[in-house]
């Protein structure tokens, strides 16, 4: 249907040729108003299913919506869910906004200083900027309302229905502008062939939208503040946790000075200070648990539960995918076959291999996992629960082979999730060496020869040409690894066991039980809006890590 | 290898360097690994509940049974209320297999049978099979992937063709945030979708907007199971890295020869794409067939379920029976593996070479 359409377009085109389609910008419209058409089914599609359910989810994670949408809570989910510590979370999103806006306005500087552009035209872009963001948010609101139950909108907050018709008609009036504010800055900087406003029209839009947002949530948490029973509690506890984040940053900053001396002395003093500061920060955050007592325990615990699976599968997963990759890139027989193998975990359905790993690790004596153990521990000990076992792994292997092992939280993932973490290294190996073995393969060969002229070892060309060769590979699958950790739902969903208490609920098996089971919309939203943030915080930490540590090659 | 002169004998020694075997002693070692769970998925799958509780690693027989059926039958169609006579494959599983395996014997709703011939099989596949309603969840899953495939392809390739070959005002922005979309977790996204999903069918049930005649259009019906896969971002952005690399004459000798666009990117652009686009199609199917949270969400009852959802469904029902799990398992993994087998230069190489550039 829509190349039907896009091909009417094409022929309404050319029937107009005397018209304003004529001449080098005509074609140049055309060319234009075609690219859009191919774009717009898919655009609408990924708007609609991609881009607007995460502007919903804040909306709906402001209202009570247990099936049917309630009153509005303001940020009341938020702090349901995680305590005071909701305000420093406000805080330090307030902060990314905000910087993000000062960033996108000292690049816009830096390209007009570059350019040798007066510094009035990149300001003048903020009129059609706000113009466009202001008609923007008009109609995102209408759309938002759009799927919403009116009734309760009016019983709450009346304001955010949108105005879709003051929406276009701003959006038109700043597209006018910006083509005029465009033709005067033509005649005045007569030299420079490109249109200079789209280049600033961006940052400016950005840096409008950043501003309003972290206003509007700053009024807004503030408002959550005053309004609570504990006011000067709940501010001497996010201010305690705020101190506890701010020291581990101040942490992180005197490591990267100490990793910059050239004297030995400074980089000791440079790394002791930062360990000092870690201690510090670890100090201030053990009161968070405490703090956040009356936040949601299940929530904290599914993030813990993640960060444990995150930690227990992404490393070790790399690890020996890294070394399989590497002893399949030396000349072997049977490589093709090999990657196969390997891959077949990782393409089978997961539903499938995660109900095998329920059989393999089941909790019958005869089970192949309780025979191993039985194995190794000359039948010494007896059938462990595996999926059915709430305690940490620590504790409960340590009693298999005779040591006590206190069984807390602290004492690591339980059981029942390592039985997770292993089926997660099973699938991704595979993966992950297919990858890597294609980022060898675009290793130069011409490095190996002249490091072996050189007198390189194995290890050292291991260690000096083909690890740091590979760091982009190693960086964008460890990202890609820790964002899938976080996602992953398919084997979770199979692998919990009622038996296992929730300890192998991650962040999304947990939303997903809040939202599918307790239909509790609005707070399961506000928890999905929560993980994500950290998701997006940790890229950007990942991103920036890897600027200094990864080697481009 | 060490090196030879030309007058001495190669040893055993000279022949089998010892670094090598080790090489290949963990290759194949970690293959055992990676094949033992589908091993023991397999052989299990032919074990009788005696076998698999002991952990017998394999299985006496297989477990015969003549379970597949050939037969006329006159039966009360459940849908219509009506007698019917048809010659038909069925499942009939006899007492003596289905004794103590945790079988229920199929029960006999026919009015009148005459049986014509009964082929052997593997009575747990036949009892997994029947139990589970795995041919119509795979019947499902066919025609979702059919409808997703049909609207990716006409989507997905014209809007990365955009991205690819076209010059547009904000280009880089649209491909920005599109790419953008790719780091949010499903969930973020699921949970919102789902909302969205009963609102449009609702207004769209209410309002009648001539679009659909059903009672409700998306909820529990193929719109919600397909159209949100139609134009995926990795999609779109896998195809635009493969299209950027066609040369810009071929563009403009067919702007010669009087080719729009459109015409450029069916009959120049596409066939030079075949295998890109044979690797989004496998992809699409993969996911499709593992798609687990979002058939939960949006399907309730047996018209739209797709396989994972109803494996699911099968492996906690039958939760004593690991020699019933597994043989749904099989059923389950068996199409995709089969295809993987056919395709999996494709899978492979698709994978390294397009998942990495950019």
């Amino acid at each position: 249907m829509a190349t039907q359409t896009a091909r009417g377009q094409e022929t309404a085109v050319t029937r107009h040729s005397t018209g304003i389609f004529t001449g080098r910008r005509g074609r140049l419209l055309r060319e234009h108003l075609t690219a859009y058409l191919f774009l717009t089914p898919a655009a609408l599609i990924i708007f609609t299913f991609g881009i607007f359910p995460i502007f919903y989810a804040a909306y709906v994670s402001m209202y009570k919506w247990r099936i049917r949408q309630g009153e509005f809570r303001g940020l009341a989910n938020f702090i349901r869910a995680m305590g005071d510590v909701a305000y420093v979370f406000f805080a330090i999103i307030v902060l990314i906004l905000l910087i993000v806006a000062i960033n996108a306005a000292i690049k816009a500087y830096r390209t007009a200083r570059e350019q040798a552009i007066p510094l009035r035209f990149p300001l003048l872009a903020f009129i059609p900027g706000a113009l466009i963001s202001y008609g923007l948010a008009e109609i995102l609101l209408r759309f938002i309302t759009f799927f919403s139950q009116e009734q309760a909108i009016q019983q709450g907050y009346a304001k955010i229905l949108g105005n879709v018709p003051l929406g276009i008609t701003l959006l038109i009036l700043g597209f006018i502008v910006s083509h005029y504010v465009n033709n005067i800055q033509h005649k005045a900087a007569a030299k420079s062939p490109y249109s200079i406003l789209p280049s600033f029209l961006g940052p400016a839009t950005i840096i409008i939208v950043c501003t309003a947002t972290a206003f509007l949530l700053a009024r807004f948490t503030y408002q959550e503040l005053q309004a609570s029973e504990r006011y000067g509690l709940a501010l001497i506890r996010a201010a305690l946790m705020a101190a506890g984040l701010i020291i581990f940053a101040l942490a992180y900053i005197l490591w990267r000075w100490a990793m910059h001396q050239h004297s030995t002395l400074k980089t000791i003093l440079g790394i002791l200070a930062a360990a000092a500061f870690i201690g510090g920060g670890v100090f201030f955050t053990t009161f968070w648990p405490i703090i956040s007592k009356d936040a949601d325990v299940d929530f904290y615990r599914s993030l813990q539960v993640t960060v444990f699976f995150s930690l227990g599968t992404v490393p070790i997963q790399l690890t020996i995918a890294l070394i399989l990759a590497y002893l399949l890139f030396q000349d072997i027989k049977g490589k093709a076959l090999f990657r196969v193998i390997f891959f077949i975990p990782y393409i089978a359905p997961s539903v499938a291999t995660a109900g095998i790993f329920e059989v393999i690790f089941s909790l019958r004596e005869g089970s192949i996992a309780n025979r191993i153990i039985a194995f190794l521990t000359n039948g010494a000990t007896k059938s462990l629960l595996w999926l059915k076992e709430p305690n940490p792994a620590l504790s409960v292997l340590g009693q298999a082979f005779g040591i006590d092992i206190a069984a807390n939280w602290n004492a690591g993932p339980s059981l029942a999730l390592v039985v997770i973490i292993l089926y997660g290294i099973w699938v991704f190996v595979g993966y992950n060496t297919v990858i890597f073995l294609a980022g060898l393969g675009n290793i130069p060969h011409e490095l190996y020869e002249a490091a072996k002229i050189d007198g390189a070892g194995r290890w050292a060309l291991f260690r000096h040409i083909t690890l740091p060769l590979l760091s982009p590979i190693t960086f964008l699958l460890s990202v890609l690894a820790v964002i899938g950790t976080f996602k992953a739902f398919n084997h979770i969903w199979i692998l919990r066991d009622t038996a296992a208490l929730g300890t192998t609920d991650t962040a999304s098996v947990y939303f997903f039980e809040t939202f599918f089971r307790g239909a509790r919309f609005g707070y399961a939203t506000s928890m999905a809006i929560i993980l994500f943030t950290i998701i997006l915080a940790m890229t950007i930490i990942q991103n920036r890590i890897a600027e200094r540590r990864v080697f481009y090659g | 290898m060490a090196k030879l002169t030309a007058n001495q004998t190669p040893t055993l020694w000279h022949r089998v360097n010892p670094v090598r075997i080790l090489v290949y002693l963990i290759l194949i070692g970690y293959s055992i690994i990676a094949l033992l769970p589908l091993y023991v998925m397999i052989s299990s799958s032919f074990m009788t509940l005696g076998e698999v509780n002991s952990g017998a690693f394999w299985p006496k027989s297989l477990n015969l049974d003549n379970c597949i059926l050939f037969s006329t039958d006159t039966y009360l169609d459940p849908d219509t209320g009506e007698t019917v006579t048809k010659t038909r494959l069925t499942i009939d599983i006899s007492e003596a297999a289905a004794e103590g395996q945790g079988i229920i014997p199929t029960s006999n709703r026919t009015i009148s049978r005459e049986e014509h011939f009964r082929i052997p099989f593997p009575v747990n596949y036949c009892a997994a099979w029947n139990n589970a309603n795995l041919g119509r969840y795979i019947w499902n899953t066919v025609r979702i992937v059919a409808i997703t495939l049909t609207g990716l392809m006409i989507f997905s390739p014209l809007a990365a063709y955009a991205f690819a070959r076209m010059e547009f005002p904000g280009r880089n922005l649209l491909f920005g945030i599109m790419l953008a979309t790719l780091m949010v977790p499903e969930m973020v996204q699921n949970l919102p979708n789902f909302l969205i999903i009963t609102e449009l069918g609702e207004l769209m049930g209410t309002k009648g907007w001539g679009l659909c005649n059903l009672e409700n259009c998306w909820y529990n019906n193929w719109p919600a199971l397909t159209i949100p896969f139609m134009a995926t971002p990795f999609a779109i952005f896998l195809m635009r890295q493969q299209f950027a690399t066609i040369p810009n004459e071929l563009w403009d000798a067919a702007r010669m020869d009087g080719a729009g666009h459109l015409r450029f990117l069916i009959q120049v652009v596409l066939p030079l794409s075949k295998p890109v686009l044979l690797v989004v199609i496998l992809f699409a199917f993969i996911g499709a067939w593992n798609a687990l949270a979002w058939p939960i969400l949006v399907t309730t009852g047996d018209t739209w379920r797709p396989i994972s959802y109803g494996l699911q469904e099968f492996l906690d029902q039958e939760g004593n029976f690991a020699h019933l799990r597994m043989a749904g398992a099989v059923i389950t993994a068996l199409p995709v593996l089969i295809l993987y087998a056919f395709t999996q230069r494709y899978f492979v190489e698709g994978l390294s070479t397009s998942g990495l550039k950019g």
